[in-house]
């Protein structure tokens, strides 16, 4: 009797299991659903002009763009998140990690108004340089506090394993501890430069668009952000259907940077 | 070669919170002194003050003075202190990017020792020392993950023995090992005592009263008793030490 409902308890339980699992996998799909219904758009419009040569400019605009930012933005942040690290616990850093925090979380189409008034202005024009300084802006707020979380979830251990050594803070700073940042800190620039790849409203303001080459650094540039935009609001259809293509070799750049920085990670939990 | 650590009226503090209250005690050369009490009593701020470690966490602060043969560390360059007083952590913390090998050569090239006969002569030393020569002298050019825990904790002994320091501080060493890795800390500590002045933080009763010469209890940043473990574990003078250890505290 006893173990007639012990057997039925349990084949309730795993009956509960089922369902349990059957709803799972159908909010799985249900998050999936937006991101396959893109590619899968994407991909269908965009895939007829993928090889016309319309696309190389705007992609080396992207591809320029975005690195200078990184040149900039990679000493930048990195030094940003070394100094909150270092000097945690002072006012100074509560007040920078706080303008951090805001600036990387702005609205991007205020840092292309700021960095037009500055650099476009100052420049006398818009330029591929003046969107990489906008791009740069939000990513350097990004990367210092990458780091500095990263420094402290990881690191503080080790660094303290150096000083008790003998070693002097910069020392064990910079030959102990950020050997061990390296993975940490090439996902977190992968990361920026695909949200740099995409943004396009600072850049309305500072790189205005292009239609013809050259690619100059202090002239107006295309890239595939600005590209999708006009194209999309062209009334002519056959322009409209380029904006499709950009956005698949965006996205396209965009997986890429995801799997490597999957594969970078996937290679430090071994 | 150890030598004896003398500490008087020492005061620590966190901000403005203090942690320590004038704690003197001695720690004599070429013995192990064990250091005790519950979570918080301040056990780990009291070590971190021997080799100034304390002082490198933000507004961190610490009164009174620390004597090491007869110089006092708060007057030194504490760069210098810490190549005199060796520390291991409770958790092993090797350096991850780099070899067995390295790992322990790290301490002597931090301090520009660049010679490599010597550096390799101390890398083993310092494996013997630690009684971890036996078990990675095939694989030092291999990365220090393969090691197992307990043998990573005693890769951080032999880093610290590298640089031979006069005194060297063990901070709960085997609380995160398991019990048979715990035990072989237990011994290196009784042989390396012969070299070295020993500063053991436990939270376990049984070895702190094995392997100590002297042993002191914290309780809430002070020091309540310090004593031989004979007397402190059988005849407690202070009321207090008598509650701890019989389980009505903490
Ligand atoms: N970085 C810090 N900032 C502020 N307070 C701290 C800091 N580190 C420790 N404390 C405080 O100092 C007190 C003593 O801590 P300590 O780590 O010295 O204790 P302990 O005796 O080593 O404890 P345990 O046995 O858990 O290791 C605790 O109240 C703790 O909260
Ligand atoms: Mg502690």
């Amino acid at each position: 009797m006893r173990e007639e409902q012990f057997i039925r308890a349990i084949k309730r339980r795993k009956r509960k299991d089922q369902w349990y699992f059957v709803f799972l996998l159908f909010m799985g799909f249900l998050s999936l659903f937006p991101l396959f219904s893109v590619l899968y758009y994407v991909v269908s419009k965009g895939w007829f002009d993928l090889f016309s040569a319309g696309f190389l400019k705007p992609t080396v605009g992207t591809l320029e763009m975005v690195l200078i930012a990184m040149v900039f933005a990679i000493p930048l942040g990195t030094g940003l998140g070394l100094y909150l690290y270092e000097s945690r616990g002072t006012r100074m850093v509560t007040v920078v990690r706080y303008t951090a925090d805001l600036l990387s979380g702005i609205p991007s189409i205020l840092i292309g108004m700021a960095v037009y008034a500055v650099v476009v202005i100052s420049t006398g024009t818009f330029s591929l340089f003046a969107g990489s300084v906008a791009l740069a802006t939000f990513s350097i707020p990004y990367l210092g506090r990458e780091i500095e979380d990263q420094l402290i979830a990881s690191t503080s251990a080790i660094k303290e394993g150096a000083l008790a050594l003998g070693a002097t803070n910069t020392r064990a700073l910079l030959q102990m501890v950020m050997p061990v940042m390296t993975r940490p800190l090439i996902v977190a620039i992968l990361f920026s430069m695909s949200r740099a790849m995409g943004e396009t409203a600072p850049l309305l303001f500072t790189t205005l668009g292009n239609h013809f080459w050259p690619i100059g650094l202090m002239s107006p540039a295309s890239t595939l952000s600005l590209q999708i935009y006009f194209d999309a609001l062209s009334p002519n259809s056959f322009v409209q259907s380029q904006a499709w293509t950009g956005a698949l070799i965006l996205i396209a750049f965009i997986i890429l940077l995801f799997l490597v920085a999957k594969w970078i990670t996937r290679e430090e939990s071994k | 070669m150890g030598k004896s650590l003398v500490v008087e009226s020492l005061s620590a503090f966190y901000g403005k919170q203090q942690i320590l209250y004038h704690v003197s005690m001695t720690m004599p050369e070429h013995q192990v002194t064990t250091i005790i009490g519950p979570s918080g009593a301040g056990k780990s701020t009291f070590v971190r003050c021997l080799n100034r470690l304390h002082e490198t966490t933000p507004n961190a602060r610490m009164e009174g003075s620390v004597w090491l043969d007869h110089q006092n560390l708060y007057e030194l360059d504490p760069i210098i202190v810490r190549r005199k007083v060796g520390m291991v952590f409770q958790a092993p913390n090797p350096f991850p990017t780099r070899t067995v090998f390295e790992n322990v050569a790290a301490g002597l090239r931090l301090n520009g020792i660049r010679n490599k006969s010597i550096i390799s002569e101390q890398v083993e030393k310092s494996l013997q020392l630690s009684s971890l020569w036996d078990e990675v002298k095939n694989s030092l050019h291999q990365p220090v993950w393969n090691l197992t825990r307990g043998q990573q904790q005693r890769l951080c002994i032999a880093r610290a023995l590298a640089i031979e320091p006069s005194v060297l501080i063990l901070d709960e060493p085997a609380s995160t090992l398991d019990p048979l890795s715990s035990l072989k800390i237990e011994e290196l500590v009784e042989e390396l005592k012969s070299h070295y002045t020993i500063v053991l933080v436990t939270h376990n009763l049984q070895q702190a009263a094995r392997v100590a010469d002297l042993t002191a209890l914290f309780l809430d940043g002070e020091l309540v008793e310090q004593g031989s473990p004979a007397e402190l574990f059988t005849r407690p003078k202070d009321k207090r030490t008598e509650d701890y250890l019989t389980g009505r505290f903490g």
